[in-house]
């Protein structure tokens, strides 16, 4: 099972971030969360969401979502090589589990813009 | 401790530590307490990734902060003199092997000798181990492992086939778990806190080597089951089998020192229980030797000129700036690898911001002691390197975002970081040793 | 008891070129931000300041807590007056690590504000002196190297000083119906740039969150403008938009999207982004469509209309209003019409229209009684949430006022906050 994204229904509202951000370190922030909202070409409109698992990144881009291994992401930019680590910034998504919770940002999203399959 | 926040700043103030705190942080007579205090020297050279910088986190938690960032030309120079641990984290084997050569290799050597401890893990691991054929580079070999990660011809893997493999010869070393594991007491073990009542404890498995062919008394950990919060490259069942029972970590004597050596990332900041167990060896070693430090200490050089107040005020407040204007490009870079551009070039971006959340936490802690950093240049050295990382991040994002090519840039970037990181951690590090040699002789109880 | 307070307050003496920190003292923390500041606006007066903070919830999971302000005097009606700071500002606001930002003075060369995680710099705004509001975004963006930090700036109308001045939110139309942005040109402050990455903590996450939860899930999710208008008579700009609509947005933590994006200058259903650079506009002040729809405008030109204001940092409520009976459709014509409304005087804050009274605007719907309006523009101040969400959305005022406790460890209600607002004022 996986965080699933409806990109189309995202109004950018940030509360998946948000909630993600309290799951893993009970304060508010949009820093350390598994799920990222994608804003950053405001004056196009435009925005997605992305939910980083261990394996892979689920992009919920406007034009489609798709889940993307890491592997052939970085295949798009320069290689970290074998010997490259994950970094502790952004946890891969758990579901919410090591909290004992229900997955916090389908539960929050008020658009139903985040779904589990 | 610092000003982390969040499940840092939780597994920072995890209980495990308390034991290693009491026993180091209070080591030593009151007066000239620092004689037999752990000197710790951490390697951030050549081949190094960024997981030194867990260990000196590692090493603050527990209480010791007479910590020296040491690289390759220290270490051939006679530099491990007066040091009680190494601490070789992760990173390219070959890369230190290769820059380490023959005159590092003999130092280590003469370093455990002496009675030294040397701790490595993934990288710092397979540096050392008898089984890793590092020709023409060695001889490295101190602890008897094999790695189990090695064959001819690896199957493909299920994802992140970017990190799955490292050419090994005519073989290949791979990793076919990435993220979590269980680990559990080997016979080295015996009486260790972290495995009370058969726990087994957590550590992250990023590429470091499956091991066997040490003898039994020396196993310190083993692979004893997986985690839902680790990629697998191999289908689960295969991983299991594989690394079921296998050596995680290896300790072992040699004369008056100790050699440790560890698949898993022990120092990893958010598993205090693996912290735990690269501490206790730390203790235990202390211990066998019957003394804290063994009095192998080198008191640190005095009467360099401090900054008046306030130009180290100011200069404090420069850092911040600028480590706060990087901070923030950097964060934006973080997601560039996923703003889904074709001919994107980053060099994973997270760890620009990784290597300033490290100074950042920090920097209230110096702030406040900004004149009492001594000699004053290096305020002046930080806040201009600072301010250079800052510009050079910009410069990273723009060309990401105008399609150019970035990775030269991007390496220059990541390159003076690390080094700027060193240093300020140094500073960092020093204040913390001249705050701790204030302290009264039993912990205050809070 | 902080009302969650974040960081010190900043006083930036722009005379001088100089920023202090100061400690938030005893008096101040009598009450939570902005009747703070209004004691603050009262004790500097001769300086005339300018205020910028959030309130006690912004920036958490409380529904719609998007909300911070900015307060000075309005020279259109001789008072303090108040704007609000939402979208993604509040939120940023609340995280540049000050709690509040005092700025007094005028200073002697254009500058701009740039707040980040507690640090407060003063930069040459020089280069960016005669930009529209958007050049100046896109500006203070490239050189900070971010494009998510928040940008509250002025355009040729705020440096004007013109009556109809209204500071910009990014690239879009604040609730600036004040003229503050003319105090921002007066002051020769180009901008207000602001980002943090720091925590926002409570008292009591765990109580503070999972009411904020219970909450959203009692919110409505609903889209588009129609479900905020004032009335019957307001209805029917979603109809009206539509043919030009690409996608709803939300404020920060707001369940709800009112914020409409229009395409004009490429097919609205492209959702790509490698098309047009400056594809339309996010319409944020459905009183300016609605102005300009009842004076015959067409949604294009209407909307073309609308960003050359937001672009000249006009009020587009105000300015739609001054237009509103000369429809146009080129857009040669339309920038020339805005252009000339640029220097314009004397367009008063529309009151007596059924909103807009004391230090507030006209934003809040009418609601029954002054007294009631009154009440509801307060608590959204201190509470930190949208007034347009608190009004419309059906969740209880008692509920958001509730939060306080946990978030904050203070009790507030509705009485007491207008005895903050009095006491500051007195
Ligand atoms: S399920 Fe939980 S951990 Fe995963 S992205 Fe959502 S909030 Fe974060
Ligand atoms: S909570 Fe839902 S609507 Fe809000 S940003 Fe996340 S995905 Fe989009
Ligand atoms: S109701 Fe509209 S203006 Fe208010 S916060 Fe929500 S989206 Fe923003």
């Amino acid at each position: 099972m996986r965080v699933k994204v409806k990109p189309l229904e995202c109004t950018g509202c940030a509360l998946c971030e948000l909630a993600c951000g309290y799951h893993w370190d009970e304060a508010f922030s949009m820093i350390s969360s598994s799920v990222m909202l994608y804003r950053g070409e405001e004056k196009k409109g435009y925005m997605g969401v992305m939910v980083k698992t261990p394996e892979d990144l689920f992009i919920g881009r406007p034009e489609g979502a798709t889940a993307m291994k890491l592997g052939e992401l970085q295949k798009e930019g320069a290689s970290g090589g074998a010997s490259a680590k994950p970094i502790l910034i952004r946890e891969a998504c758990d579901l919410c589990e090591s909290a004992g919770l229900e997955p916090q940002c389908v539960a929050i999203c008020p658009q139903e813009a985040l779904y589990l399959e | 401790m610092t000003a982390v926040r969040g499940r840092l700043g939780k597994a920072e103030r995890d209980p495990v530590f308390e034991r290693y705190r009491k026993a180091f942080l209070f080591a030593g007579p009151n007066e000239g307490r620092t004689t037999a205090y752990p000197r710790v020297a951490v390697y951030t050279g050549s081949g190094a990734s960024h997981s030194w910088i867990w260990f000196a986190d590692l090493m603050e938690r527990i209480g010791l902060y007479d910590i020296t960032f040491i690289v390759e030309s220290d270490m051939s120079s006679g530099g491990l003199d007066g040091f009680d641990f190494l601490l070789v984290g992760g990173g390219d084997t070959y890369a230190m092997a290769e820059s380490l050569g023959g005159d590092g290799a003999r130092a280590i050597l003469r370093f455990v000798g002496d009675g030294g401890l040397y701790l490595g893990s993934c990288a710092g691991a397979y540096l050392v181990l008898t089984g890793v054929d590092l020709e023409p580079f060695t001889p490295f070999r101190l602890v008897t492992g094999e790695m189990r990660n090695v064959m001819p011809d690896p199957p493909k893997p299920r994802c992140l086939d970017h990190k799955y493999l490292a050419r090994y010869g005519e073989e290949w070393v791979f990793h076919p778990v990435y993220g979590e594991v269980e680990v559990g007491p080997g016979d080295a073990a015996a009486g260790f806190p972290c495995f009370d009542a058969g726990a087994t404890i957590r550590a992250p498995l990023f590429g470091g080597p499956i091991m066997e062919g040490a003898h039994k008394d020396e196993v310190l950990a083993r692979f004893s089951g997986l985690s839902d919060r680790a990629a697998f490259l191999w289908p689960r069942g295969d991983v299991l089998r594989l690394v079921d029972g296998r050596a995680a970590a290896v300790v072992s004597s040699i004369g008056e020192g100790t050699v440790v050596v560890s698949g898993p990332h022990l120092e990893h900041p958010l598993f205090p229980g693996a912290n735990a167990l690269a501490a206790e060896v730390l203790l235990r070693h202390c211990a066998r030797k019957g003394e804290l430090g063994g009095g192998r200490h080198t008191p640190g050089r005095g009467g360099d000129k401090p900054v008046g107040g306030e130009e180290a005020e100011s200069l404090a407040r420069e850092i911040r700036r600028q480590v706060s204007n990087a901070r923030i490009v950097a964060f934006g870079l973080e997601k560039m690898p996923v703003t889904w551009r074709i001919g994107l070039k980053v060099w994973e971006p997270e760890k620009v911001r990784m290597f300033l959340d490290y100074a950042w936490y920090r920097l209230p802690f110096v702030a406040k002691r900004a004149a009492l950093v001594s000699p004053g240049e290096r305020l002046a050295h930080l806040a201009g390197g600072y301010g250079e990382v800052t510009q050079m991040a910009r410069s990273v994002k723009a060309r990401i975002e105008s399609g150019e090519d970035s990775q030269a840039e991007a390496e220059l970037l990541l390159g003076t970081l690390k080094e700027l990181t060193a240093a300020f951690l140094s500073v960092y590090f020093k204040l913390r040793l001249q705050e701790r040699t204030g302290l009264p002789e039993k912990p205050r109880t809070s | 008891m902080d009302f969650m307070y974040y960081g010190d307050i900043l006083i930036v003496d722009l005379e001088a070129g100089t920023t202090e920190e100061v400690e938030i003292d005893e008096a101040w923390r009598a009450g939570p931000v902005l009747p703070a500041a209004l004691e603050l606006f009262r004790r500097h007066a001769q300086d005339n300041p300018l205020l910028l903070g959030s309130g006690i919830l912004t920036g958490t999971t409380a529904p719609a807590s998007c909300l911070g302000f900015v307060l000075g005097a309005s020279q259109i009606t001789g008072g303090p007056a108040v704007a609000p700071l939402d979208m993604f500002a509040g939120a940023e606001m609340k995280l540049s690590g000050f709690s509040m930002v005092l700025i007094k003075g005028n200073s002697p060369d254009p500058v701009y504000l740039w707040l980040h995680d507690g640090v407060a710099d003063l930069v040459d705004a020089s280069p960016i002196t005669g930009k529209d509001t958007w050049r100046t975004c896109d500006a203070i963006r490239e050189e900070m190297g971010e494009q998510l930090i928040q940008v509250v700036s002025i355009g040729p109308a705020g440096e004007a000083k013109s009556d109809l001045a209204s500071f910009s939110i990014n690239y879009w139309g604040s609730g600036d119906n004040a003229a503050l942005g003319a105090l921002m040109g007066a002051k020769n402050l180009k901008a207000v740039a602001l980002r943090g990455l720091g925590m926002i903590d409570a008292e009591d996450p765990e109580e503070f969150y999972n009411r904020t939860m219970d909450l959203l899930r009692g919110s409505p999710s609903k889209k588009g403008f129609d479900w905020v208008s004032r009335g019957p008579e307001d209805e029917g700009i979603d109809a009206w938009l539509k043919p030009l609509a690409h996608r709803h947005r939300s404020c920060f933590a707001c369940p709800c999207a009112c914020n409409t994006f229009v395409k004009y200058n490429e097919d609205p259903a492209v959702m790509g982004s490698d098309g047009v650079q400056e594809p339309g506009l996010m319409v944020t002040n459905p009183a300016a469509a609605l102005w300009l729809r009842q004076g015959g405008w067409g949604a294009e030109g209407a909307c073309r209309a609308m960003e050359a204001m937001t672009r000249a940092g006009i009020d587009a409520v105000r300015g739609a209003r001054e237009m509103s009976t000369g429809p146009l459709e080129d857009p040669t014509e339309i920038a020339a019409a805005v252009e000339a409304l640029t220097g314009s005087a004397g367009a008063a804050w529309p009151r007596g229209e059924g909103a807009g009274s004391g230090i507030f605007g006209p934003r809040t719907p009418p609601q029954g009684s002054e007294d009631r309006w009154l009440e509801v523009n307060r608590a959204a101040y201190v509470l930190g949430i949208c007034p347009l969400f608190l009004v419309t959305s059906g969740v209880e005022l008692s509920e958001l006022l509730e939060l306080c406790l946990p978030a904050a460890g203070v009790e507030v209600d509705a009485g007491g906050i207008k005895e903050m607002f009095d006491r500051a004022r007195a």
